[in-house]
């Protein structure tokens, strides 16, 4: 049973990496809004001429 | 003669095209009807850019257009002028420098609207990208600063019903910043919670098959750390307005958690040195994390109805015309003025300072600051008020106050002291909630005591067991939940709550106040009565055409209503004069026409336009009985008569009126019918106020009319403290009562500082929203009620079991999660029905059609 000693901090450590990531995207603002990208999500993209402008 | 036969925007009129709104008959070889210019110009526009589908995808009618508006779109292309929205350049591969600008954007509602915004630019060169925000209202427009200005997109998004503007300099950044910390500590405690639960159900289970001491140890520190770890970081709030609590002395549910918290995270530390003794780290971390989870809920519905209502916030005009000694003027921004600035405010504007008119003859529309729906004459020194609006013509104004010293800032300062003086009234959670814990802490202390003396081995575990029974999980949830999903639904019902503790207040029947320009009345002139020929109507309608003012727009859509054609196709009206507070005269195929009041008639010639027919009759002389029969007839019919004179001859009398809104009488009828006591308090004069009233079965005493601001607090402070008080208005003069009532109700299309004072905001103008609100406070209520019942007949019983002891704290920590989930089923799923269905389109007033005999 000695196997929990490396077990339970690595178990915690996982979860505290999927919650250092959680954190972080709550700063990055992506929780921010919750209603547009739904929406954006049910937009067919057209197909378009290839200058069609990037955002980023 | 005949008169009129198609009663305006009668019910057998068709949906405009492109904003549902009433619309006349579609005109020969055309399949789309419009109800104003402004929507034809929006719908060929659209389908210009192909997007027709727009029409397809959005699942509400868009907004109707404002062709009147002349804003000055030429402010968004001085970066100066646009404080945080000032466009920055953005990095790209292209030589081209593009700029970015964050702006506010009001009229998007739906999935529809994002789309037409967002593939906009791809048929506008220059114009790169929008990307919208839904949650924010706000939209990022990408463009090519040296193909296309700012303020041009600014005019597309106009022409198909958005409006942009700066973003105003708030504390967007701070409420965001406090919302992220929350979802922070939400995530921290969901963290802690759920992994001291898996080492929890290992320990239970260590219990049942035996376990190594060191190993049971070891788990033990980790599970006590990760509780302690979520009652020191995610927690801390708790304690922090425990602090506040005890500081001024207010009882408040955040006491009784802190105190079950330190003593939980004690007796575990305590537990983790005496080895026999139990932790319940789990318990805590779940307590944390529940708690939070209801604030965060019910803080995210408040937030999203709040900035709902923020966009629909426009103060007094930040930029002003500025008149330099050398003649030239230049735009800039109103706080920058001096004391004695001489400013120009074009017709349409919104004046930006007090000041004193030095030059130039127009009419005001005071109606934000008095709520009058008349416009008023305002000439060369008579004082004007920030936040008026000025409609027919240039005014040059020197400047006497300006930015905090207006009477319009002074207004917004008493709403915000009758909002801060405001007597809190303690939620029910918060009364029952205050002593729960010291009870339990006590009945724990008592358990102790009792199996120390009967049986020491099972004292412990006893009194663990009572610990985690009675976690008030299901009482930290049941309130804030309640009322979050009452939010959400009256959101659904356009009632945008900003603060949840209004609920409670609404109960049982109160004193409901009415302002009546806007909330009870549509706030907008209808021609209500013509008495004439309709042959002259279309120099009617060319006349007023060029016009701001109310009534001209009333006759001009009234015209063009009854008449089916288009203004445009007749030939233009000559020699318009207007004069202010008297009325219009003008050519229309050569013929004199003029318009306006019953005093009109008995003055002289206008000035100086000299036409070849004096001497005058006077006014009396070219009124026979018909005539005077027909404008009493309007007159008591609770109109303003408007005289129709065409070659000096009355030819036509229209009666034009603020109508009432379609749905007052019924609701007023059910507030009554409820047992609430109304009365309406109008700054409009008390003849309109009484006739108002009298139309919907009040009685005189509650008709008060000619009220100041003050005198409206006055009234609403007075009746303040007996019985609940719900005040419902529009106005700047609205704010200050608003604020001070126990629920301020604001109706939207209002002003900006009574959305800002009132709590709740009617998104839709319907007042069945009002009623809505009564009825979904009262469910939210009863659903609160319910909760507690299920939560603390669970505990007693459970607590009372645990003191017996007959549950172990294993089915304890099993128990526990159960009322937390009854509490949340049953809420979700509490009953929709019994509310009043919402009338989403109004059908206007159907004019009265008197026939000239």
């Amino acid at each position: 049973m000695s196997v929990m000693y490396v077990a339970l901090p690595i178990a915690i450590a996982l979860g505290a990496t999927a919650l250092w990531a959680c954190v972080r995207a709550i700063r990055n603002g992506q929780f921010d809004d919750l209603e547009s990208p739904p929406m954006r999500m049910l937009i067919d993209d057209q197909p378009q001429s290839p200058q069609e402008p990037t955002d980023e | 003669m005949s008169t009129a036969t198609i009663p305006p925007n009668a019910p057998n009129g068709v949906p405009c095209a492109h904003c549902g709104l009433p619309a006349p008959r579609p005109r020969a070889g055309q399949t789309e009807s419009f109800c104003c210019h402004g929507c034809r110009g929006a719908w060929e526009l659209i389908r210009t850019w192909g997007l027709e589908e727009y029409y397809q995808l959005r699942d509400s009618p868009g907004e109707e257009i404002d062709e009147e508006a002349t804003r000055n779109w030429d402010d968004l292309d001085d970066p100066r002028l646009l404080g945080r929205s000032a466009p920055l350049a953005v990095e790209t591969d292209s030589r081209t420098p593009l700029l970015r600008s964050t702006l506010a954007i009001s009229g998007i509602h739906c999935a529809a609207c994002l789309w037409l915004i967002e593939r906009a630019p791809e048929r506008i060169a220059g114009w790169h990208s929008s990307q919208v925000n839904m949650h924010q209202r706000t939209v990022e427009l990408t463009f090519d600063p040296t193909t296309i200005r700012l303020s041009e997109i600014g005019r597309w998004l106009h022409r198909v019903g958005y409006s942009v503007e700066p973003l105003a300099d708030s504390e967007d950044d701070s409420k965001d910043e406090a919302s992220q910390q929350l979802l922070v500590d939400l995530a921290l405690a969901g963290f802690c919670a759920a992994n001291a639960m898996w080492i929890a159900i290992a320990l239970y289970a260590g219990q049942f098959t035996g376990m190594a001491a060191n190993h049971q140890q070891f788990l033990r520190i980790a599970g006590v750390g990760l509780g302690v770890a979520a009652v020191i970081f995610p927690g801390r709030i708790f304690f922090r307005s425990a602090i506040a609590s005890v500081q001024t002395r207010t009882p408040h549910m955040d006491l009784p958690v802190a105190i079950g918290l330190m003593a939980g995270m004690l007796a575990s530390i305590y537990a983790l040195i005496d080895r026999d003794a139990d932790v319940y780290f789990d318990s805590i971390a779940c307590l944390v994390f529940f708690l939070l989870t209801g604030r965060w809920l019910q803080l995210r519905q408040q937030r999203r109805a709040g900035e709902a209502v923020a966009t629909l916030m426009r103060l007094s005009p930040t930029v002003a015309t500025r008149l330099n000694p050398d003649g030239s003027t230049a735009r800039v921004a109103a706080e920058t003025l001096a004391l004695d600035d001489h400013i120009i405010v074009r017709p349409g504007e919104s004046i930006p300072v007090d000041g004193t008119i030095i030059s130039g003859k127009s009419m005001v529309d005071r109606s934000l600051m008095t709520g009058e729906s008349c416009p008023v004459q305002a000439v060369v020194g008579n004082a004007v008020e920030a936040g008026t609006e000025n409609l027919q013509a240039d005014l040059h104004i020197q400047v006497t106050a300006r930015g905090d010293e207006t009477r319009l800032a002074n207004l917004q300062r008493a709403v915000a002291d009758a909002a801060a003086t405001r007597t809190p009234i303690i939620q029910l959670a918060n009364r029952i909630g205050a002593w729960f814990v010291v009870v339990v802490l006590l009945l724990s202390l008592a358990t102790a005591i009792a199996w120390f003396l009967i049986d020491r081995s099972q004292m412990m575990g006893n009194v663990v067991a009572l610990l985690i029974v009675a976690c008030p999980c299901a009482l930290a949830l049941a309130t804030p939940l309640a009322i979050a999903v009452s939010i959400g639904r009256l959101a659904k019902r356009q009632v945008l709550v900003r603060s949840g503790d209004c609920l409670e207040r609404l109960s049982r029947p109160g004193i409901l106040f009415l302002d009546k320009t806007g909330t009870l009345t549509k706030g907008r002139m209808q021609v209500s009565h013509w008495i004439g020929d309709n042959e002259h109507l279309p120099a009617v309608g060319k006349i007023e055409a060029g016009i701001r003012h109310p009534i001209a727009h009333a006759l001009t859509r009234f015209v063009e209503a009854e008449l089916s054609v288009d203004l445009d196709s007749l030939p233009p009206a000559s020699k318009v004069n207007q004069q202010v507070g008297r009325g219009v005269e003008g050519e229309f195929q050569g013929q004199h026409y003029r318009l306006g009041s019953v005093q009109l008639l008995g003055t002289p010639d206008f000035d100086n336009h000299n036409h070849n027919h004096t001497p005058q009759p006077s006014g009396e002389e070219c009124l026979d009985d018909r005539w005077k029969s027909a404008i009493e007839s309007v007159i008591a019919a609770g109109s303003s008569p408007v005289v129709l004179m065409k070659e000096q001859q009355c030819r036509g009398v229209f009666g034009v009126s603020d109508p009432l809104r379609d749905e007052a009488s019924d609701v007023i009828q059910w507030f009554i019918n409820e047992g609430w006591q109304i009365e309406i308090l109008s700054g409009d004069h008390q003849p309109t106020v009484s006739q108002v009233a009298s139309k919907l079965g009040l009685s005189e005493e509650s008709a008060r009319g000619g009220l100041l601001p003050n005198e409206k607090l006055a009234f609403v402070q007075a009746a303040a403290g007996k019985l609940p008080v719900i005040m419902v208005g529009d106005g700047v003069n609205d704010a200050a009562a608003l604020a001070a009532a126990d629920v301020g109700v604001a109706v939207r299309g209002g002003a900006s500082a009574s959305l800002a004072a009132a709590p709740i905001v009617i998104d839709g103008g319907s007042l069945t929203g009002v009623q809505s609100l009564v009825v979904g406070a009262r469910q939210a209520r009863q659903t609160i009620r319910r909760n507690f019942g299920i939560s603390i007949s669970y505990n007693i019983v459970a607590v009372g079991l645990a003191m017996a002891g007959w549950i172990t704290p294993l089915v304890a920590a099993a128990l526990m999660p159960a009322s937390s989930l009854t509490v949340l089923g049953l809420t979700l799923a509490s009953p929709t029905n019994g509310e009043p269905s919402k009338a989403k389109h109004t059908i206007p007033g159907k004019a009265t059609h008197l026939r000239e005999s």
